[in-house]
């Protein structure tokens, strides 16, 4: 019960914090960049036949290094902005 | 660190980013089961149609005789005629031959008795039917009322849609009541009903017949079946967790979400159809559409985009707290352990329905803002690296052919696992790296 409507509180807060995303229309990329996506994923699935274990590693690595950079990132920002809150030093 | 973190305020917007963050590639894998949904009969998506009617169009009296045969004008004949005719040893061992006779191939087991019992299929000149068959002779009393029905096709008649009834009236008489029957309304809607919209699950759709009639001498169904498959399903359960009380009497489908998506489109037929009331009910067919007055057909499809997402019944939140099923007395301390976890789950473990609720408010959040910036961002450039994979094992080309790779794969693979090796490798010092010359 308790942990349902934590749920609720939450998924409300998520709500009316994305709330304003909805004055955006949907997503659409331009057809030449749908293009370069695919591709690139021709390239990928071209060496995917030859070297699985090789790619695999690759896109592993650096999902690593964005995804460390990326919080690191927005650990920065977050404490920036709290600094900038008068009295907060 | 060189900063220590001053108050914990600094983890209530991280906590939210990292939420989103969280979502953002939940979304990646967001169920979509669309539902490009098409009435493929001349009926609406949604119809309603007038309600079902029922007309008696026959009940005059005729008179049979022992060993003789029911002609079709008479529908009445007395009681104690129909004992003769029971006791008689020619028809009790088959009763049909008694009176299919007079020329009309369906013609059923008189007064119900639990001495009746369905004995499968029985094979009329014309045309089959199953039907039920005596396998002793019935006790009749005066006054009793036969629930016996029948709904169906006459075989050489093109009056279809009529229910026949049996009942023994306080005159020692056997009344046959014909009914005639309009098809039974059909119902289906959705609850984002329109057409090509997409949401998160195919969730709360409601398939209802209007004005249910539950109580003898009908009640209605609704059937199911894959088109074209042949294959009826008398609840949706193939297609979602149907929860429902009783099939065969609530007439209200309200379905929780899937459990398993579909791979491909999926089209489905629904049809309502009128059914006898009678404990022998489910007997008279669901499978045997010729044998009920039916509705026209509805048709709808049901795809599926990706072929897995969250549901209920895929979070399954079970708890036991039978510590003990002795009395308190003779174990008390297990009692309270039962106690306090059963307390602690009411509290804390969502229940079924709470479960089905989260589900579909955290479905409907991903399709909500699915589709908006930034996630469909993410999206739009995650998806056509998802099957790349897929890709190169089938048509697309590879770098070198089946036959190459084949002759050496002794070649490729220790260096395909080689090199790999040397790149984990590489992102481990560089993960060590970090750590030591981190800067916050």
């Amino acid at each position: 019960m308790i942990s349902y409507y934590l749920a609720i509180i939450l998924l409300a807060l998520t709500n009316a914090l994305m709330s304003p995303l909805l004055l955006f229309p949907d997503v659409s990329l331009p057809v030449a960049i749908s293009t370069s996506l695919t591709t690139a994923s021709y390239y990928l699935g071209m060496m995917d036949n030859v070297a699985p274990y090789t790619l695999g590693a690759i896109i592993t690595a650096l999902a690593s290094l964005f995804t460390i950079e990326l919080a690191i990132f927005a650990y920065k920002f977050v404490r920036w902005v709290y600094q900038k809150i008068p009295g907060v030093n | 660190m060189k900063q220590r973190l001053k108050s914990s305020w600094y983890f209530l917007p991280a906590f939210l980013l990292f939420f989103l963050l969280f979502l953002g590639a939940h979304l990646q894998n967001a169920n979509a089961v669309s539902y490009p949904y098409t009435a493929t009969s001349t009926d609406a998506f949604v119809t309603t149609s007038t309600d079902m009617s029922y007309t008696i169009t026959s009940n005059t009296a005729f008179t049979i005789s022992n060993g003789g045969v029911k002609t079709w004008a008479l529908t009445k004949f007395p009681i104690s005629s129909l004992s003769s005719l029971l006791s008689s040893s020619s028809c009790i061992a088959n009763l049909y031959s008694c009176v299919q006779n007079d020329g009309y191939q369906i013609l059923y087991v008189p007064p119900y008795a639990d001495s009746w019992a369905w004995s499968g299929s029985y094979s009329f000149p014309s045309a089959g039917y199953s039907d039920w068959q005596a396998v002793g002779a019935a006790a009749i009393s005066n006054g009793a009322t036969a629930n016996v029905w029948y709904l169906g096709t006459e075989a050489n008649n093109t009056q279809n849609n009529y229910i026949f009834q049996y009942e023994i009236d306080g005159s020692n008489n056997v009344i046959f009541q014909t009914w005639q029957a309009t098809p039974p309304p059909l119902s289906i809607s959705f609850d984002t009903p329109t057409s090509s919209a997409t949401q998160a699950d195919f969730s709360q759709w409601i398939t209802e017949l209007s004005n249910l009639a539950t109580t003898t001498p009908y009640r209605e169904d609704i059937v199911y079946s894959l088109s074209g498959s042949g294959v009826w399903y008398d609840d949706f359960s193939n297609l979602e967790a149907a929860t429902y009380a009783n099939p065969f009497i609530n007439s209200i489908y309200k379905n929780n979400p899937l459990t398993s998506a579909f791979s491909s489109t999926t089209a489905w037929d629904a049809t309502a159809y009128l059914f006898a009331t009678s404990s022998y009910a489910d007997n008279f067919g669901i499978n045997n559409s010729s044998s009920a007055v039916a509705s026209t057909t509805i048709s709808f499809n049901v795809s599926s985009n990706i072929p897995s997402g969250e549901t209920s019944s895929t979070i399954p939140i079970t708890v036991n707290c039978q510590y003990t099923s002795s009395s308190f007395f003779a174990d008390p301390i297990g009692n309270i352990q039962n106690g306090i976890c059963n307390a602690l789950t009411f509290l804390f473990v969502p229940n079924t329905s709470e479960q089905a609720d989260l589900t579909s408010r955290f479905n409907t959040l991903k399709s909500t803002y699915g589709s908006k910036p930034p996630f469909g961002y993410i999206s739009a450039v995650v998806t056509p690296f998802q099957s790349f994979s897929v890709h190169s094992s089938s048509s697309w080309p590879s770098l070198v052919s089946t036959t190459t790779e084949s002759e050496f794969s002794d070649v490729f693979s220790p260096l395909d696992i080689g090199l790999s090796v040397i790149v984990y490798v590489l992102l481990g010092a560089w993960v060590f790296h970090k750590a030591r010359n981190i800067e916050l």
